[in-house]
């Protein structure tokens, strides 16, 4: 891979949030990853994670690839969102519900990427819902409205083909109406 | 304007304030901004628009028991908003009343107009309460007031509604299709204790209760817009719907994606999408099922500002998003 391809989706979100198996279920070739072992507070979570990012592609009929990257869960792997998202075609928000602050998680990851929301457009799928329950979807949908944000929020499971796909056509629709 | 297209109104449960704030309200309404409207006696629900005083035994008794077709204009009470309700603080003052119930009379004033035999019909003149409400209106108020109920059909239970859970359970196979397609003059309700509802429904899988609510909406009128939602009326996207766990039509991708944008009335929709009225109807009709939708005045400003979301993606960009869209089999998004 020569560079950061600029057909591309980026897929972000928490450590444990569900990128790689959401990248893995709509992609034509299993994502390549770079995993270490976590550290701290995020062994609890994985006992992997991914510290670059998670690659795969989708093949187009005319012969391009539309890239997928994966970003690092980690929030001081930050300094590689920018260098992913340039040129990007838009962003999947993935949120762990089992997170002990969603919310915030929500929050942080709108704003840390909200140039690029700016420029192109965000879909946000919120996972693990019905484990935990920290917070339900009209929550997810109240704290959007207090932004003034009037994002897709869709409950998934990153691991369901068909869940991903209409995260995808959602983030489509956003982009081309 | 004909006297047969002058809107009656019922007040519910107001005191003597409210009712002289009312009088001189409707009385402005008429002489000054040209709206025919009459006032029927306190406790007469069977108007096109109810005003509610939720603060009032009256009022909250009644309120349950309106009818799908009419407007409800709440004062005080917890701040409400969904299909076909509105609500004002109190104290109410003549200003905000007037302001609030010419926005109201106007917009229901075009449908009048449009077609008096469109509009909700009144109830039966007399009544404390309106006509028997119909599937939509009853799973709505449950959800709203947080009720529990059970829903018969002919002395058989077929529906289980906890509105504070917003779950419900069907009873027995075709619970649904049998409901959608019952007359409302044959639907049964009755409340439930929680403990009951959690004894009948232990066995059985709970589904979300906004889930059936949007099919309702989907089955019961595909073609006409909720009342109060006239073709020009602009209507605003408080939240996405849940596309992953709710039915969904392709199209409705984009008018979710263009109403997420601006707000927009059916008819603007149609053409900024292409697409055709029925699915806009369909979408709107269950967004608001649901309380996902704001209907704004006519023509006004929206006062809670959306900021912009983001830039239209190039015409190279489409070319590539359709290709994508294509590949994964999706609809043209």
């Amino acid at each position: 891979m020569n560079g950061i391809a600029q057909e591309k989706i980026i897929f972000t979100g928490p450590v444990g949030a569900g990128k790689t198996s959401a990248i893995a279920a709509i992609s034509d070739a299993p994502p390549v990853r770079t995993d270490v072992a976590c550290q701290g507070g995020e062994r609890a979570i994985k006992a992997t994670t991914t510290v670059a990012m998670d690659y795969s592609y989708i093949q187009l009929d005319d012969g391009r690839r539309v890239h997928l990257y994966g970003t690092p869960g980690q929030a001081r792997f930050d300094f590689m969102w920018e260098l992913l998202t340039r040129n990007g075609l838009g962003l999947v928000l993935l949120i762990n519900n089992d997170h002990p602050e969603p919310l915030q998680q929500l929050d942080f990851y709108l704003d840390a990427f909200a140039d690029f929301i700016r420029e192109t457009g965000v879909v946000i799928g919120v996972t693990r819902m019905g484990i935990a329950d920290r917070a339900r979807l009209d929550d997810y949908q109240a704290r959007l409205f207090e932004r003034g944000q009037v994002y897709p929020v869709f409950e998934i499971d990153g691991r369901r083909g068909e869940d991903v796909r209409i995260l995808v056509q959602a983030l489509l629709a956003v982009l081309t109406i | 304007m004909s006297n047969e297209a002058e809107l009656r109104i019922s007040p519910v449960g107001l005191d003597a304030t409210g009712h002289k704030v009312l009088q001189v309200v409707l009385a402005l309404l008429r002489e000054e901004d040209g709206i025919p409207c009459g006032l029927l006696a306190d406790g007469d629900a069977s108007g096109h628009l109810v005003i509610v005083d939720m603060d009032s035994p009256q009022g909250r008794a009644a309120f349950t028991a309106l009818a799908a077709g009419q407007v409800k204009l709440l004062l005080g009470g917890p701040p409400a908003s969904g299909r076909n309700i509105v609500s004002l603080a109190k104290p109410v003052n003549v200003n905000a009343l007037r302001d609030m119930l010419g926005r109201i009379c106007r917009r229901m004033r075009d449908q009048l107009e449009a077609s008096v035999h469109d509009l909700p019909a009144p109830a039966d003149t007399g009544s404390s309460a309106a006509a028997t409400p119909d599937l939509l209106t009853l799973l709505g108020n449950a959800r709203r007031e947080g009720a529990i109920l059970a829903l018969a059909i002919d002395g058989k239970d077929l529906l289980l509604v906890n509105g504070a859970l917003r779950v419900f359970a069907a009873m027995v196979e075709d619970a649904e299709t049998r409901l959608f397609a019952a007359k409302p003059e044959t639907l049964v309700s009755r409340p439930l204790e929680a403990r009951t509802f959690e004894a009948l429904t232990q066995q059985r899988t709970l589904g979300a209760l906004d889930n059936l609510l949007w099919e309702c909406a989907l089955h019961v009128e595909p073609d006409r817009l909720p009342p109060g939602i006239g073709e020009e009326t602009p209507v605003r996207l408080k939240a996405w719907p849940n596309f992953t766990r709710q039915g969904f039509r392709n199209d409705y991708f984009r008018i979710a994606a263009a109403l997420a944008r601006q707000p927009a009335s059916c008819a603007q929709l149609v053409e900024i999408t292409g697409l055709d009225r029925r699915s806009v109807v369909g979408f709107i009709s269950a967004c608001d099922a649901v309380e996902l939708l704001v209907a704004l005045p006519p023509a006004g400003a929206d006062p809670e500002k959306v900021t912009p979301l983001h830039k239209a993606a190039s015409p190279e960009r489409r070319g590539l998003l359709a290709r994508l869209a294509q590949r994964l089999g999706l609809a043209q998004a």
